[in-house]
């Protein structure tokens, strides 16, 4: 696809646009993450009058007796695992509702697509009660074995509306060949999944990543807290509140998503026009 | 070969699971399990108690609660305290989740309207635990339903009014000295929209703060109690809503509060009027005093509530947190050790420092005025309780009578809004309300 | 298991059938168990709290009394009618905004690696305390938008505390992090076999046609997925109205999650809360069911194209 030269410029003209609409709340964040605390609110100048570097050194040890590293450390083990989960559990469980006949699959997918409906506020409690029957309190699993058991539908069923998308004629001829539903699922969907994999993976990384109220209900211990719990703790309702501390935070808290989708997103947007299903 | 590699990661995740399961496992028994660590019968072979404390707050607050908690087990060597601290959005939450899987810390920091939430079965009677001779009568009394003692006042704080000195100076208004009444204050208000020449309102509209409701009708009116406790007890009248409703519905029209659309978006800490200068007066927690100055390089000033014109009368300072026990402990005498110290000991007192409001017992702050590294704010805020607590004719109102009362807070706030947005009159509000506290204790 | 499948000429119909549908259980057992052992349960007992009057330490047995009272309740309608409005304006503007961003990024170029990182920025942040003060300071009295406005001579506001603007903004928030329905379409937008579009441009098709005629069905079960999983999450909407607004000025912003969770965890009225949920559960079932069944009539399988053709 060749783009005539008029068009390409409107393109990036509107693209630029765009980008500045988008990136000026982010920008604000990070100059005030330089600013000190009373000119971030007082004072409407954009740009800091003197940049503040101590803001990141103060934030980082903000936690009494921890710093953000141990913090960034215990997020980024709770991200990995759950991307691991999310992606091996949502794939085994798409494929037979994208390839299969079974009986009850309309019962069943109803019933997928049921559990995201209701609101999770009222199901904290029950679900707080079985995690504490079973003595998961106070440790990762609660917010880790859930992916590896699918309970993050939003995922199976992004693997069940691409795995349709795969031409069918390619499991034919899997099968005409004598492979099982097993080996076409590894030979052939999986392979062809490579894109939703993916995205699978930046949102289950960034969404444990950004989670904070799962975390906050299971994790007692300070040691074991996340950076979203450790952001929180800026903000008390009677203290003061170090506003540049917590900006330098945040912004190096959306650091690791951001590299992930980096590196990521590469893999589901490499040349239109070479790939496709061949 | 891409089989192969699918089923190696495959195999590396897998592993990476069982890591982490093991992990999660080992970390078990030696910190959760508190409880199951301690459920074994008393054969008391000199193992140290367990203790589970969680509180919320910001950096200061933590790091002066370790200091004490270190300096209690040293003075307690059977005692071990276990820190769980977080912020405080979702503490509540947290807590009530905690107790309803049964897995709620042994001491909590907590205040009156959290242990409403959490219900009295829940909490310990500290009634007779712990040496409470220290602590003001009334507010010990203030904790207390029935006859049973909830919690133990760790830290005291009183509503008051911030200004912007500055702001006020610039403008040539003082700011009213104490006593003085709601009067007095309406009268200032309207002197700084005068002389801004409607740039500066007076203050924010706080009629939809419960807050001011209950200054305003104990100090203004002389009303009873801010709870409709029965339809025979309700002490505010439909004329007492009425006026409290009018004096804010006779500010804004005089330019001196700040309108509901701007009211509504003004908040404890940036957004304040107070720091962004559209407004002179904020009504605040005197606690929080710290936080509004730290914010703004302007500087700020601090005064307490005003009185009623005739009889003096107003609110007590009162507690801006508590602790308390869980019912479920298996160690109510070691927890109650804890608080003892926490309200009782000076050391701690030097710690602890204003992290919580003034100091509850008049030995730690004594002992604390000693310290001549205090900040300006914490000097004012111990000043301001000080002076509060001096006064004559001070009142305290009784805890909220039962979760059914819950929505109280909101109504108010409901009933404000719609009337500084225009959409009901002031007496319709005021029947509005009436009624709404009627159905709120009258259904069951 | 794979030696079970080797087809031998004697194997009946109905026992391939079993086979396979042993198979797709055996597929299905990670969630399976997810359901039983997590999800089921909360599930039963929230329904069975619906029927409750509910607090922490007492449970009474009320019968339908939850549902009745919501007919009465005018918050309850004000809630469900502030987040139908919500719905309504930000799935189709989220959607139609990260289509049409994934439309000028899908091509493989640096600059455009570095658009889509840029775009996607926002969606990072989400909810947190952070963007909760920067967005009331933009929308403040002296904020960005203000001060734009002022440029036009139009007389500035504070835009989140009017009852008729507040809701708006917190739309314009959500469609301002369209990075993962963006993300979604990329990737759909991978899966369009570049021949189509070389067999159409020989016909001489131009963009916009290109657009409608291929794109489009093509990435319609994107689409719909998009759709379905935006509506049912915006029914759901609650971190926005929580950390910025707190449902106000005058419950303007008052989602139902948001009254939900106030009901549950401020007013101790668990049965109460769970009731609404329910009902919740039932409006976004219906909606979802509709937009399934209007879904037969444009979404399109990779199948049913190659048959089309």
């Amino acid at each position: 696809m060749t783009m005539r030269l008029p068009l390409a410029v409107l393109k990036h003209v509107m693209l630029i646009a765009l980008s500045l609409c988008m990136i000026y709340p982010i920008l604000w964040l990070l100059l005030g993450s330089f600013k000190a605390n009373n000119e971030i609110f007082t004072v409407s100048s954009f740009w800091p009058s003197e940049f503040i570097w101590s803001n990141y050194a103060k934030g980082w040890s903000a936690v009494p007796g921890f710093t953000f590293a141990n913090f960034f450390l215990n997020s980024m083990m709770i991200s990995l695992l759950v991307v691991a989960g999310s992606i091996i559990s949502c794939c085994l469980v798409a494929f037979p509702f994208a390839r299969m006949t079974f009986p009850l699959k309309r019962l069943w997918f109803s019933v997928l697509l049921g559990t995201l409906m209701l609101p999770g506020q009222v199901l904290l409690i029950p679900r707080y009660v079985i995690f504490s029957d079973i003595g998961w309190i106070n440790t990762y699993l609660p917010l880790v074995v859930p992916a590896f058991l699918a309970t993050n539908v939003f995922f199976v069923y992004l693997m069940i509306q691409f795995m349709r998308g795969i031409p069918r004629e390619l499991d034919e001829a899997a099968i005409v060949d004598g492979c099982g539903p097993f080996r076409t699922f590894l030979l052939i969907l999986l392979p062809n999944c490579k894109p939703v994999i993916y995205t699978v993976a930046i949102f289950s990384f960034l969404w444990s990543w950004d989670d904070y109220f799962e975390q906050l209900l299971y994790l007692n211990e300070v040691r074991k807290f996340t950076v979203q719990l450790a952001l929180q703790m800026f903000v008390d309702n009677a203290a003061q509140i170090q506003w540049g501390s917590l900006f330098a935070m945040s912004i190096l808290s959306i650091l690791p998503p951001m590299l992930v989708f980096f590196f990521a997103q590469k893999h589901f947007v490499e040349g239109v026009a070479t790939s496709g299903i061949k | 070969m891409k089989l192969k590699a699918f089923s190696l990661s495959l195999m590396i995740m897998m592993m990476l699971f069982a890591a982490a399961c093991s992990n999660g496992g080992a970390n078990n028994p030696g910190s959760v399990n508190s409880e199951s660590a301690s459920n074994k019968p008393a054969d008391s072979t000199e193992k140290p108690v367990e203790l589970r404390f969680a509180w919320w707050g910001s950096e200061e607050r933590h790091t002066a609660t370790l200091e004490a908690i270190k300096l209690f087990e040293a003075k307690n060597p059977n005692i071990k305290i276990l820190p769980e601290y977080s912020g405080f959005d979702g503490y509540e939450t947290k807590l009530l989740a905690q107790l309803a899987g049964n897995a709620a810390p042994d001491l909590f920091q907590s205040t009156v309207a959290i242990n409403v939430h959490l219900g009295a079965d829940n909490l310990l009677d500290l009634e007779g635990k712990l040496d409470v001779s220290g602590l003001d009568a009334m507010l010990l009394k203030s904790q207390s339903v029935g006859d049973k003692l909830n919690g133990i006042v760790i830290g005291l704080a009183t509503s008051a009014y911030t200004y912007n000195k500055t702001l006020l100076d610039e403008l040539g208004v003082k700011a009213p000295t104490p006593p003085y009444s709601w009067d007095d204050l309406a009268t200032t208000f309207k002197e700084v929209a005068q002389k801004s020449g409607g740039k500066v309102y007076g203050a924010v509209d706080s009629s939809v703060a419960f807050d001011t409701f209950v200054e305003f009708g104990a100090g203004a009116l002389g009303a009873e109690s801010p709870f409709p406790n029965s339809k025979e007890t309700y002490t505010f009248t439909e004329d007492q809503i009425k006026s409290y409703y009018q004096y804010w519905a006779d500010l804004r029209k005089a330019g001196a509060a700040a309108p509901p659309d701007i009211s509504a978006t003004s908040d404890d800490s940036a957004n304040s009027l107070v720091v962004t200068r559209r407004a002179a007066f904020v009504p605040i927690a005197s606690s929080s005093f710290s936080r509004f100055q730290s914010q703004t390089k302007d500087e700020l000033g601090m005064i307490i509530m005003p009185q009623n014109k005739d009889t003096g009368r107003s609110i007590k300072p009162g507690a801006s947190q508590v602790i308390s026990i869980n019912a479920s402990t298996k160690h109510a005498d070691a927890a109650a050790k804890f608080i003892d110290f926490f309200i009782n000991d000076t050391e701690a007192a030097k710690v602890l420092k204003t992290s919580r409001g003034v100091l509850p017992t008049q030995v730690q702050r004594d002992e604390l005025l000693k310290d001549s590294a205090l900040s300006d704010g914490d000097k004012k805020n111990i000043a301001l309780i000080g002076e509060a607590s001096q006064l004559e004719g001070l009142v305290t109102f009784p805890s909220p009578p039962g979760p059914q009362i819950l929505g109280w807070k909101g109504m108010i706030e409901k009933v404000g809004q719609e009337i500084a947005f225009d959409k009901i009159t002031v007496e319709e509000g005021a029947v509005k309300l009436k009624n709404d506290a009627y159905a709120s204790v009258g259904s069951k | 298991m794979e030696s079970i499948q080797t087809k031998k000429p004697t194997t009946t119909a109905a026992k391939r059938r079993f086979v396979n549908a042993s198979i797709a259980y055996i597929f299905l057992l990670p969630w399976l168990i997810g359901l039983l052992g997590f999800t089921m349960w909360p599930f039963i007992q929230s329904f069975y709290l619906s029927l409750t009057q509910s607090t922490l330490h007492s449970t009474t047995f009320v019968g339908l009394d939850n549902y009745l009272r919501m007919f009465s309740d005018e918050r309850f309608w004000k809630s469900l009618q502030v987040t139908t409005k919500y719905v309504m304006l930000s799935v189709p503007l989220k959607l139609a905004m990260a289509l049409f961003v994934a439309m000028l990024l899908y091509k493989a170029s640096i600059s455009m690696t570095f658009y889509r990182t840029l775009f996607y920025l926002p969606s990072l942040i989400g909810g947190s305390i952070a963007v909760a003060v920067m967005w009331r300071k933009i929308f403040g009295l002296d904020g960005l938008w203000n001060s734009l406005l002022g440029k036009f001579g139009i007389q500035g506001k504070e835009w989140l505390g009017q009852p008729d603007y507040a809701l708006y903004l917190l739309v314009l928030l959500v469609v301002w992090q369209f990075g993962s329905s963006m993300v979604i379409f990329l990737a759909g937008l991978k899966n369009v076999p570049g021949d189509m579009y070389e067999a159409a441009m020989i016909d001489g098709a131009g963009p916009v046609k290109r657009f409608i005629k291929i794109t489009l069905p093509l990435i319609s079960p994107i689409i719909l997925f998009n759709l379905i999983l935006q509506t049912i999450g915006s029914f759901q909407v609650f971190t926005q109205g929580y950390v910025i607004t707190k449902g106000g000025p005058m419950d303007e912003t008052l989602f139902s999650v948001l009254y939900i969770y106030e009901l549950a965890f401020k007013q101790q009225q668990m049965g109460y809360a769970s009731a609404i949920s329910w009902m919740l559960l039932v409006v976004i079932a219906i909606v979802t069911a509709v937009v399934f069944l209007t879904s037969k009539r444009w979404v399109f399988y990779e199948n049913d194209m190659k048959g089309g053709h």
